[in-house]
This record gives structure tokens, C-alpha cells and sequence, in this order.
């Protein structure tokens, strides 16, 4: 598979502060690439140097083949992005916006038409194309700002945080577009966001915290190494359960008269339930989620480096 | 060139949707006409200066305007500009295969389009006004001679405004200076009160502001048939003249028409120039 995106060595630097350290990484032709990160972790200025907006203070960049810095014009003409902050004009309708858009692509007349509508179609707007954007909902926005980066049809198309700020169902409206874009169309889709349950739904994920990257692979592959799958008991006297515990020394949490035990995989159990079964009332196996492998990720790192809060 | 024309055409609409611009952007031009027609228009004795009628007064009053107009509509046309860069719209055609120049040119070419209309507009309702109150058409001549005028007299304002904005941050900061302009315009360029009854002081901000030339120009124009009736000495036409702000005087000399047009063009090609080097320096 082609290599889409590829990024060598990525430095930036705010001041003394570094924003990113020496970020590698490359995306395949056609997949949903997510990345990762809590705030401050530096998303927002790769993606602002991806969209070639930001200039990197050293590193390589290709994006659909061009380098970064160099043929800037040729990478933005394959590239749509959706910024974090809406971009379009609040007094104009959504048609007059991606038409005028359009226009920067040297799209015109019937082909920007219909691009416009199609672009519309895909994100189901094609209702409100005379609506002014000012006037949407924000889910409606949000929809409105993907496919003014879809009208000039890319290859690649960079969402920096889409889903912050919508609710529940706008975000479900939104995934199931970016997700059809990609199975459809064959996009490739690189997206920033600080929900794990949305990284989940990616090909690939790459986890950046203070400006590096800390963990990278499929969802199920971070999920197995960062998350642990739990065995939850209900005893019948916690006091006992827990003495009994310690003497074995298995390790345990106890909350709110359950108990926790973490396993190295969920066939552990077995070999648990039949030792402690004299002791519990019931018991159930948790898998462990993406949230935990990411507070796993980022958590320990955040307490070693301790400013996080400043750099927010 | 498709570029700027584009990227012009998207201005013009965000201009003349957004209600609150507009009328931000002939706020100064309002205060005029409100002012004159509730108290300033009644404190000119008309007749005691021989030959100056009522109707004559009026029409000096929508020559100021109109310069004033040319002025205010051109800064309104580059709140557009601010806009897109407080609230970050400028990275999304930033990151368009498009040159900064050319969105640089459909800013400008935008805010001289909407100071022509305006400005053209303006002159129509001057008309209008003129008309209701009594007055007469103008000439085909003076029309024709007035829309002339405009070009110049946008050209070089539209640039001074264009230099003014790009010192400004923020929708609000642009706000406040819009207001603030709308509302000492009146002053600086001798339209509340004829720049003879000014102080000396204040005299030498009007001549050294060069919109004030622009409504030099533009009196000149339109009184021009009325001072064609006055039955007085050249003389007291010229002492007159100086007075009402239809020419500007330094000391001895009196500059001409085409002098004022000199400073205007001067002006707009020296603040262009201003500008640009501003944007130039910040982008680096």
C-alpha cells in the first residue's frame, strides 16, 4: 500500500516551549488515521502543519506525494481540511460559501455547481444548501465545514477535533459520514481528537502527549497492551475475601464492596473463580476499553512532567 | 486576476449581508444629515453673506458627505479583512492554492467596489435630498464630473483606510475606531462647520487630512453653478470659497483643484504603500 502522508523528524517550537519532538509517522492510501492526545499534546499544530498552514522548524513532510515547504500549491490542492474553529461566512448560505470557496480551486461554473451539490449530498445538507451557515445547528455546521473541504474532491481530508462540542447523535451523524467517505470514496482520513471511543473506529492510531509520540497501532493492539480485562467480585464478606487475597498475594482494589482484580488475559479467570468460589456472592469479566488504554498511555506522564496545567 | 475578482465577489456579498457593517460603515454620513437637518442647517443666516441661499447650503453640506462617505464605506469594506483574520477564516484560504497577494488585491479591489457604490449611491440620495427641499437636478455636466471625482477620491481614501486597518486586531478594536472615525470625520474634514469659523489650529488639521481635499474637490463640483449666480466680486468669491472649504489655502497660497487631486493621489499611493509594508513586515 502507498504511503499518503509520511512525516520525518517533526520539530515545532512555540518560544521555548516544544510542541512537538521529533514526530514520525506515515499514513496508508486510503485508511482512517486518528491521533490521539489530551489537550496540549500538540494535535492541533501537526495539523496545522499538515494543512500547510504552520511552518514546521525542521522535519520532512510529504503529503499525496509532494514535500511540505516546497510544493505547497500541488499538496493543497489534493488536501480538505476542517479547522476546529468553523471558517465559513455566518452571513452567507451554505451554497454561496462552498461555491465561493470553490472558486479558490479554479472551480467554476457548471462543474463548481456540481461539485457543490454533491459535496452537499454527501454530508446530508442538501436540504439546507439555502440556509445561512450562521443559522445551522452546530452538528449542521460541522457537516457544512466537511464538505467545503470536500468540494475541491481531495485525496486526503484533515479534521482537526470534528466532534468537539456536538452531541451524542450529531457525533454518530459525523463518524458514519467521515466513515463513509473513506469506504466509498476511498479517502484518505486523518483526524485529531481527544475521544478514545472515536479513535476506536480508526485503522490506525497514533498517541501524542507533550508533543511526542508515546504509543501508536490498530485500536485492538493499544487496547491488548495498555488495557487490562478485569475480574469483578461480589463477596460474600469482604473482610474475608480480601485477607484471603492478600495471603495468596494477588494483587486487588476494592470499591464499594466489590472487588477488583486485573488480569493478564480474561482465561485467567478461570483458574481465580475456582480458587475464590467458596468466598463470592457473583462475578463478571470486564474487557478493558480504549479510555483505559489511553489514561494508561498518558496518565503516568502526565505526573512525571507535572505541567501539564501550564501548558494548557 | 480570476483570483482577486473571486475572492472580491465573496467580500461584496459578505459586505451587503451583514446589516450592522453597513450601517457602522455610513454612520458617519448619517450624523451629517441628522446633524444639518435638526441644528446646523438653521444657524447659516442665509442672505447676510450675499448670494449664499438655503439650497446652496444644502448642497455644500452633501458635498462634505459624499467625501465623507467614500471614507467611512472603505473602512467598513475592510472590516471584512479583520473579520477573517479575528475569527481565523483567513487559515482557511491560507491553506488554498491561492497567493497572498491576490487575496491582499480582492480585499482592496472589494473595499473600492463597495466605496463606488456607496459613494455612488450616497450621491443619488444627495440628489434626492436636494430635490425634495426644493432644489434643482444636477447638470448632466456636474454629474458626470462628480462620478469622476469619486474614483480618485476612493482610490486615495479607500487606501488611507486600507493603511488605518491594518493596525487592527480585533472586531472590536475595528468597531471602536469605525465609530470613532464616523464621528470626527464631520470635523476633520470641515463638513459640521465650514472650516473658515474653525480655530487655526484646528484649520491646519483640516488641510493636512487629505479626505478634507477630497471634499474640497467635491464642493467645487457641485457649488460651482451656484457660485456662477453669486453677484459678487472675484475677490469675495475667492474669500468665500476659503471659508465654505471649495478651496484650501496655505498661508498666502492657494492650492488649485488639481493640487488637491496631486495630494490625493499622493495620498493614496503613499498610504498604499504604508500598508503594504505594514502587511509585509508582519508576515515575516
Amino acid at each position: 500500500m502507498k504511503q499518503i502522508i509520511e512525516v520525518r523528524g517533526l520539530e515545532k517550537k512555540y518560544g521555548t516551549l516544544a510542541a512537538l519532538r521529533n514526530v514520525s509517522f506515515s499514513v496508508e492510501e486510503g485508511k482512517l488515521f486518528a491521533l490521539l492526545g489530551p489537550d496540549g499534546a500538540g494535535k492541533s499544530t501537526t495539523m496545522d502543519i499538515l494543512s500547510t498552514y504552520l511552518k514546521p522548524d525542521a522535519g520532512e513532510v510529504y503529503l499525496a506525494g509532494y514535500p511540505l515547504g516546497r510544493e505547497d500549491n500541488e499538496i493543497r490542492k489534493r488536501i480538505g481540511t476542517v479547522f476546529q474553529e468553523g471558517v465559513l461566512d455566518a452571513g452567507l448560505t451554505v451554497e454561496e460559501n462552498l461555491r465561493y470557496r470553490g472558486a479558490l480551486y479554479g472551480l467554476q461554473g457548471g462543474i463548481l455547481q456540481k461539485t457543490v451539490k454533491s459535496a452537499l449530498l454527501v454530508v446530508g445538507l442538501e436540504d439546507m444548501a439555502k440556509r445561512r451557515y450562521g443559522q445551522l445547528s452546530g452538528g449542521q455546521k460541522r457537516r457544512c465545514d466537511i464538505a467545503r473541504a470536500l468540494v475541491h474532491t481531495p485525496q486526503i481530508l484533515l479534521l482537526d477535533e470534528p466532534t468537539t462540542g456536538l452531541d451524542p447523535q450529531s457525533r454518530q451523524h459525523l463518524w458514519n459520514t467521515i466513515k463513509k467517505l473513506q469506504s466509498l470514496a476511498g479517502m484518505t482520513v486523518f483526524v485529531t481528537t481527544h475521544y478514545m471511543e472515536e479513535a476506536r473506529e480508526a485503522d490506525h492510531v497514533l498517541v501524542l502527549d507533550h508533543g511526542e509520540i508515546v504509543a501508536h497501532g490498530t485500536p485492538q493492539e493499544l487496547q491488548r497492551h495498555y488495557a487490562h480485562d478485569w475480574l469483578m467480585l461480589v463477596p460474600k464478606d469482604a473482610a474475608a475475601l480480601q485477607e484471603k487475597l492478600r495471603r495468596e498475594e494477588i494483587p486487588f482494589q476494592s470499591e464499594k464492596g466489590t472487588v477488583r482484580i486485573a488480569l493478564k488475559d480474561s482465561m485467567e479467570a478461570i483458574a481465580l473463580l475456582q480458587r475464590l468460589s467458596s468466598d463470592i456472592h457473583s462475578f463478571q469479566v470486564v474487557t478493558g476499553t480504549m479510555e483505559e488504554a489511553f489514561l494508561a498511555i498518558v496518565k503516568p506522564r502526565k505526573e512525571e512532567g507535572g505541567n501539564c496545567d501550564k501548558r494548557n | 486576476m480570476t483570483n482577486v475578482i473571486n475572492f472580491a465577489r465573496r467580500n461584496l456579498r459578505v459586505f451587503f449581508r451583514d446589516r450592522l457593517t453597513l450601517f457602522l460603515s455610513l454612520l458617519g454620513p448619517f450624523v451629517i444629515i441628522g446633524l444639518y437637518s435638526l441644528f446646523l442647517g438653521n444657524m447659516w443666516g442665509y442672505g447676510e453673506t450675499a448670494g449664499v441661499t438655503r439650497e446652496m447650503v444644502d448642497a455644500w453640506m452633501l458635498a462634505g458627505m459624499l467625501a465623507v462617505t467614500s471614507v467611512t464605506t472603505s473602512m467598513g469594506a475592510f472590516g471584512i479583512m479583520i473579520t477573517d483574520r479575528s475569527r481565523k477564516i483567513n487559515k482557511d484560504f491560507y491553506c488554498a492554492p491561492v497567493r497572498q497577494q491576490d487575496y491582499a488585491g480582492g480585499y482592496i479591489l472589494s473595499a473600492y467596489l463597495i466605496g463606488m457604490i456607496l459613494s455612488v449611491g450616497t450621491l443619488c440620495l444627495a440628489q434626492g435630498y436636494l430635490l425634495i427641499r426644493g432644489g434643482d437636478l444636477f447638470s448632466v455636466g456636474t454629474f458626470i464630473k462628480v462620478l469622476l471625482l469619486l474614483f480618485l477620491v476612493v482610490f486615495s481614501n479607500s487606501s488611507l483606510m486600507f493603511f488605518v486597518t491594518t493596525f487592527l486586531r480585533s472586531d472590536h478594536a475595528f468597531t471602536t475606531v469605525c465609530t470613532a472615525i464616523g464621528m470626527i470625520i464631520g470635523f476633520l474634514t470641515g463638513c459640521y462647520v465650514p472650516i473658515g469659523q474653525l480655530p487655526t489650529y484646528a484649520q491646519w488639521l483640516v488641510r493636512i487630512f487629505p479626505p478634507s481635499h477630497a471634499a474640497c474637490l467635491l464642493r467645487g463640483a457641485i457649488l460651482k453653478p451656484y457660485f456662477a449666480q453669486m453677484k459678487l466680486d472675484e475677490e469675495s468669491v475667492n474669500i468665500l470659497k476659503q471659508e465654505l472649504g471649495v478651496q484650501l489655502s496655505f498661508e498666502e497660497f492657494v492650492l488649485a483643484p488639481i493640487g488637491n487631486a496631486a495630494v490625493l493621489f499622493a495620498a493614496g499611493v503613499l498610504f498604499f504603500w504604508f500598508a503594504g509594508r505594514v502587511l509585509s513586515r508582519k508576515q515575516r
